[in-house]
This record gives structure tokens, sequence and C-alpha cells, in this order.
């Protein structure tokens, strides 16, 4: 065969190989967007949700059931829970993706309410919440809230010697052996929050300042925190009822201790999970059915009786709880306006806390 | 801390059980290859969970030594793979006659490989170093588990505090200008093509003496476990009360969609990075180039989510592109593309630029050039740099973070969720299944060369 009939051969089987690596790669991305394109039709609502997927999906699924509105979530990690998502609707706020934020607590939803970021709207069942649980103009919703609690290795700590209160981070007697999530996220920062409000922000400063000179071990999230001492490795820890529930429900020697809750003291602190419609979001009326759907009494009873025990807020839902109901606390009396304003300015002490 | 306690031993590791696998004459060398490629495929959080576990969640040595050390020790266990095959790639390119040399002139075999071989094989020992470096500088999987704050972590912790990028991005400047230098260097190693290929000018004879055997065992049984053994340990938390396909329909969404989108971003990649490569090799401004690939390598993925989202949010074909699993793409892309361009270049160094010229004389245009001379000459190495970006993609995460669209979801993402809500029955299932859905291209791949092998008669080697 001469030269020019091989050359020739070899440049067809070239553009043939070529030719299917290309035909692959189309067929590949066709088939992504098809993927993509189909789900993209049907009636939908997009939620972005810091509540854990192994707990809302469930839920989503039941109001697909419901409705037919397809749920499109989009879910955080646990280290920087909801301040990512928090972020991502201001990055979006000329596009907004979001229909609906769905936060496991109530900090950075008010923070988002003060960029006015969310949309005013009436779902009926909101009205049978108690006022403090909502916005007074329909911008977010309270709902199966969580409470700030104290987790004690009852192996290390003898029940005489519990301690009972948030003050007791600062006792020398625990120094170096309790522990405390990253106070710049979820629960944590909506607590520091709530501190400083209550406090105000000197002693509030103070008693961050106290903390860190204890050598309270700053861990990336309250679960960590639960597990720690579920472990035995600290004595006790701050977390929220979810976590410190799991550690008790899978055995481990624990207790759960609610802090400042004897009377004349401030009172536990009650978080509200919080919804809010985003303004501007490309499917209202969906967004307002899910509202509507979450702060139902049925939702509320799903999310008590399930492994994140969340104590219902809504005046009729009917569940005996793992956990003390509202009622039977002591929650700290809280203006959650207040609290948001002061952490804005007690931001700087937290993050000397948290980078020393 | 933990890169003065995890390098030494890395890099022990790697030149050591790269040396053997890759160069030595024992039996059993090839299996031992084998099974550090196949550790080198398993995405990182996958080695470095199982080893936490295997350490009982690190605490044993977080006690002796220290939190921030325990990182370095899991990175060196979890990267060790990796690292062997890149010093192995290097050390078997290093021609015998330097050794042979060396042991003609009275040296022992051990002496002729530290003194010969060794110092010709740097650039694959420093290429070890810098992945390793880079990983415990941009990873926060290991390090929010073993609750360390890292670089990485720190951007992504400003970025959210602050809610603009501009404090992450000056968080991150002063250590990424020096991940950038450490890097670039290797970019440019990579266009020599001094540690890719085999030197076939000397064949040396399989050792068969009885100790030998035994060392050949040892060499497969090490790699074994260093590879496989953090995965197999996973097993143990697997609850066998769910059947296969059921599991395969729990994690339908994020297995779908790691797949694609992990194999979308490596095929774009192998396809784009010989132009680039190409530039590389030709331009006058090389060393801005290196230094360029080197800043790529270094940018931190929450850095690179947060500039997705300033360039896609927006009205139009950007947005729609936006709200599609083609952003997940685009990080990869972002993310991977210089590993593809480093991979390739070897093959466009060696390829005679006349070919160019003569393809521009003849009238081609720069597509053509492309299209008919570079990928040509990089049809090799292109199918394995789709692959590597591919295996990166699927664990990645920092990036993908931030950009996930709605009802998309990563094996990723999922798996460090459920690891942080202790549900390590659920993290296992997922991540074995995402682990076969890596390693079987690879295995396709790996099968499609050796028949391919069989059929092109070898080369004579040139010098």
């Amino acid at each position: 065969m001469n030269p020019r009939s091989r050359s020739r051969i070899r440049t067809r089987c070239r553009r043939r190989s070529w030719g299917r690596i290309v035909l692959s790669a189309s067929i590949v991305l066709g088939a992504a967007l098809a993927d993509f394109g189909c789900s993209g039709d049907e009636e939908h609502v997009v939620v972005y949700t810091a509540l854990d997927r192994v707990f809302s999906e469930p839920i989503f699924a039941e109001f697909t059931r419901e409705t037919g509105i397809a749920v499109r979530a989009v879910y955080d990690t646990e280290s920087t829970k909801t301040v990512g998502l928090a972020n991502r609707i201001r990055a979006e706020r000329d596009r907004p993706r979001c229909d609906v934020f769905w936060n496991n607590e109530i900090l950075n939803t008010l923070l988002l309410d003060r960029d006015g970021l969310f949309a005013a709207c009436e779902p009926a069942p909101a009205m049978e919440y108690d006022e403090k649980w909502r916005d007074s103009e329909g911008h977010w919703f309270g709902f199966a809230a969580r409470a700030r609690v104290l987790i004690v290795n009852t192996n290390l700590v003898p029940a005489d010697q519990r301690p009972d209160s948030i003050e007791d981070l600062t006792d020398p007697r625990w120094k170096g052996r309790a522990g405390m999530a990253k106070p710049l996220f979820g629960t944590t920062a909506s607590h520091v929050a709530c501190l400083f409000a209550k406090l105000g922000t000197g002693a509030a400063t103070k008693l961050l300042e106290r903390i860190h000179e204890n050598d309270v071990r700053i861990l990336s999230g309250n679960k960590a925190c639960a597990e720690e001492v579920g472990a035995g490795r600290l004595a006790f820890a701050l977390t929220d009822t979810d976590d410190a529930m799991i550690e008790l429900d899978a055995g481990r020697p624990v207790a759960i201790v609610w802090p400042d809750s004897k009377p004349g003291e401030m009172g536990t602190p009650v978080l509200p999970n919080t919804l809010a419609r985003i303004r501007g979001a490309p499917n209202p009326e969906a967004a307002v059915k899910l509202i509507s759907f979450l702060l139902t009494p049925k939702i509320e009873a799903m999310l008590a009786r399930g492994p994140s025990a969340q104590i219902p807020l809504h005046r009729e839902t009917a569940v005996k709880p793992r956990i003390p109901r509202i009622d039977e606390l002591r929650p700290m009396d809280i203006d959650f306006e207040e609290a948001a304003a002061a952490f804005s300015k007690g931001r700087e002490a937290v993050e000397v806390l948290l980078l020393d | 801390m933990a890169l003065l306690v995890g390098l030494p031993l890395h890099l022990a590791l790697a030149m050591f059980l790269g040396a053997l696998a890759f160069r030595s004459n024992l039996q059993g060398r090839r299996a031992a290859a084998a099974f550090l490629i196949l550790g080198a495929l398993v995405p990182f959080y996958v080695s470095a969970t199982a080893w936490i576990g295997i350490f009982g969640e690190g605490h044993l040595f977080r006690d002796l030594i220290g939190s921030a050390a325990t990182v370095g020790l899991v990175h060196a266990l979890a990267q060790a793979p990796l690292g062997a095959v890149v010093c192995g790639l290097a050390l078997r390119a290093v021609p015998r006659v330097y050794e042979e040399q060396a042991l003609i002139d009275g040296s022992s075999r051990a002496r002729a490989f530290v003194r010969a071989v060794l110092p010709r094989g740097r650039t694959g020992i420093f290429a070890a170093g810098a992945l390793f470096t880079l990983a415990i500088f941009t990873d926060y999987t290991v390090s929010d588990i073993l609750v360390v704050r890292t670089f990485a972590e720190e951007v992504y912790t400003l970025f959210a505090m602050w809610g603009s990028p501009a404090p992450a991005i000056l968080a991150a400047l002063p250590t990424f200008v020096l991940l950038t230098l450490l890097l670039a260097p290797l970019a440019r190693a990579a266009a020599s093509g001094g540690w890719s290929g085999s030197d076939r000018t000397g064949s040396v004879p399989r050792a068969t003496s009885v100790s030998s055997r035994l060392a050949g065992a040892v060499l497969v049984l090490a790699a074994l476990l260093l590879a496989l053994v953090p995965v197999a340990s996973l097993a143990r938390y697997i609850e066998a009360d769910r059947g296969l396909a059921a599991t395969v329909e729990a994690f339908r969404v994020e297995l779908l969609t790691s797949s694609w989108t992990a194999i979308a971003a490596g095929v774009f990649s192998a396809i784009a990075a010989p132009a680039l490569a190409w530039a590389l090799v030709r331009a006058r401004a090389r060393r801005t180039l290196f230094l360029a690939v080197g800043a790529a390598l270094a940018l931190p993925g929450p850095l690179a989510g947060i500039g997705l989202i300033r360039l896609l949010d927006h009205p139009g074909i950007l947005g729609a592109v936006y709200d599609s699993p083609l952003v997940l793409v685009l990080a990869y892309v972002v993310r991977f593309f210089p590993v593809a361009i480093l991979l390739v270049l070897p093959s466009l160094e060696s390829m005679p630029r006349a070919r160019v010229e003569a393809a521009r004389i003849e009238g081609l245009s720069a597509a053509g050039v492309w299209a008919r001379v570079l990928l040509p000459a990089a049809r090799e190495a292109l199918p394995r740099a789709a692959l590597v970006v591919a295996a990166f993609a699927v664990g990645e995460l920092q990036a993908s973070l931030l950009v996930m669209p709605p009802g998309f979801d990563t094996v990723g993402r999922r798996f460090f969720s459920l690891v942080h809500y202790g549900l390590r029955g659920e993290a296992a299932s997922l991540c074995l299944l995402g682990l076969a859905c890596t390693l079987l291209p690879w295995a396709a791949l790996v099968a499609w060369e050796s028949v391919a092998r069989k059929r092109t008669p070898e080369r004579a080697p040139t010098s």
C-alpha cells in the first residue's frame, strides 16, 4: 500500500475515533440536560433548608403526595449550617432562585429580613401560633422549636454536681472539660445573640471572655459536642435538644439539664425553626402552599415524634413529645429582633473567642 | 503542625512503595502497582474517614500528639497511594543505564538507587510533596471531622460570616501565593515529561530468590492494606437489611449527579486541555503560564464556588446554566482543568513542532490544528486525563457545596452529611456505591489499553 493511502486511512480512523468521543460527550451532556429539562416543566417549589435531608426529605415527600408540587431542595452541611444558605440567598437577590427558606434557627432569618429579602404572606395556620413565634408583618414564621440545653455525662459528673447554668462554662472546676459549638453559626450563634440582648453587650462579652479563659473546647457543631460528652471525652457541653436526644436514644450515659430554669433565673433559650418566602422568587403560590403545609400540627407532630424531638409550638399539636412541652418549660423571655441587632454589634467579640 | 507530621511520613511511604511497585524486579510488583492505582482513585474523603474510623476517631493520636498532627497522619495515610503512584511513575522513567553504571562502579544496589535513581526522579517526589501540601491546605473534610481549622475552612467561614468574598479573599491571599509558587515548578516539571512513560532501554529479570519472593509478597500486602483496607473497613458499618437495589434507589440522585457531572467535566477537560497545554509548550511567557497553572491548582474550592455564583447568577443563558447541574460541571472544570493540562503536557512536549508548522503552512486554522494535530498527538493521554479529572470530581466538595442546584445532590455532600449525623451504615453504602461508579470506567480503560497494547508492536526506544 502506498504511503498516501496509508495516510488517508489513518486520517479516516482518527476522524472516526474523535467522532466517537464527541458523540459520547454529546450523549452524556444531552442526557443530563434532558434529565434536568424534564423535571424543569413540572410545578415545583425551591426550598433552601437548614434541616438536614434525613429529617426534611420525608416531609417534602408528604407535601408532594398531597399537593402534586415537586420540592427541589438545597441542603447545607453541619459545620456551617444555615449561614452558607443565607449567603446564597443574599448573593442571588437580584435573581432569586429560592422560593422558601427553612431555617432551623432564627438569627439568620432575622438578618435576612433586615436586608429586605423576604416577602410577606399570610398562611392560615400561622394565626394559631403565639404572636411571639411569628413576625408581625408576615415575613417569617416560627414552628417546631429546639431548646439550648446542657448535656452532661453521668459517669463523669455525679447527679448532685451537675452544672445547671450557662455560667458553669466559666467555672474553674470544669476547666478544659466543657464544650460548645462555634458561636458563629446555627443555634449557638442565636443563643449568643439572645445573651447579648438579655445581659447587654458588656456583660455578654465578659461572659464570652471567661468562657474562653476557662478553656472551653470549641467544636465544629452541636452534634460534635453531644458526641464528645456521650463518649466521655467532655464532662458536659452546650448543645441542642435534638442532638442531646440522639445520644440519649443511643443509650449513652448522658442527661439533659435545662439551664437557668429555676425561678428568678434568665430561662432556657427556646429557638424555633423559621420559614420565610423569598421576595421576587419564581414560584410564590407554591411557596405559600409549602409554608402553610409546614406550619400544620401534622408536621410539628412528625418533627416531635422523630429523632430530632422538636418542641411543638402550635396550640393544637396533639402529640406526646419526648421532651417537655413548651408550657412545661421556663423559656428565656427574649425579643428576637433585639437579639439580632445585638449580635451584629457583638460579632467581633465572638470572633475573638473563635479565633483565639 | 499537620504538614510537619504528615509530609515526611507521606513522602517516606510514597517513595518506598513507589520504588518497589514501579521500578523493582520483585514478583508481585504489578499487583502492588494495581492496588496503589486503585487506592489513588478512591475519593479522599472516603479514605480519610475510613482511617479516622480505624484509629477510633483519631482520639488515641489526638490525645498523644494533638489534633493538627492527627490531621497530618490521616492525610499521609489517605494520600499514600496517590503519592506512591506519582513517585513510582517518575522513578520508572529514569533510564536504567545510570543505575547499571553505578553498579559497575562498585556501588551496592541500594547506594546505586539512592545516588543514581532518586535524584533523577526528584520531579515525582516533588510532585507528591506538592500535592500533599495542597491537600493539607485546601481540604476541610478531615479537619472538620477532627475539629481542626484549616486554610480552606477559614475561607469558607469568612465568606459565610460576612456574606462578601472580600474578607475571604484577603485571608486566602498569602497562602494562595505560597501555594502558587510551590506548584508552578510542578507544572514546569510536568512539561519536561520527566515523570511519565517508562524506561524501555533495559529490562531487568524478575527476582526469583526466596527472599525476593517474600519481599514481593510483603509489598503486595502493604499496597493492599494501604489502598483498600480503609475502604473495606467501611463495609462493617453496612446494614444488611436493605438490599442492593433498594440502596441504589435510595441514592439514585447522588450517584447519577456525581457520575455524569464528573464524566462530563473529565471529557471537557481532556478535549480542551491540549490547546492550553500546547500554549504552555510554545509560549515565550512560559514562566507566567506555569504560574497561572500553579495558581489554578492552588485556588481554594470555596473561592471557586463564590466566583461561579458571581459570574453565572444573572438572567438569560448564564442563569439557566447556574440553575442546572452544568454549574457543577463548571465547578469541577475550574478546579481540575490544570490537572488535565499537566497530564497532557508530556505528550505534546515530545511532539515535533514541525508538525504544527506544517499544518499551518497547509492552511489549517487554529481549530484545525487543535483537532487534527494536537488531539491526535495527545490521544493516549486524553482518556487518562479525562478519568483522573472525573475521579477527582467525584471527591470534590468545597466548590460544589456552594453552587449545588436545587433538586440535586452529590455523593460527596451526602456522604459528609451522613457521617456528621452518625449514619455510618448509610454513609458506608453510599461511599462503596460511589467507588464502584469511579472504578468501572477505569477498569474499562485498563482493559482497552491492554488490548490496544497487545495489538500494537512495541516501538523502538528513543533517547
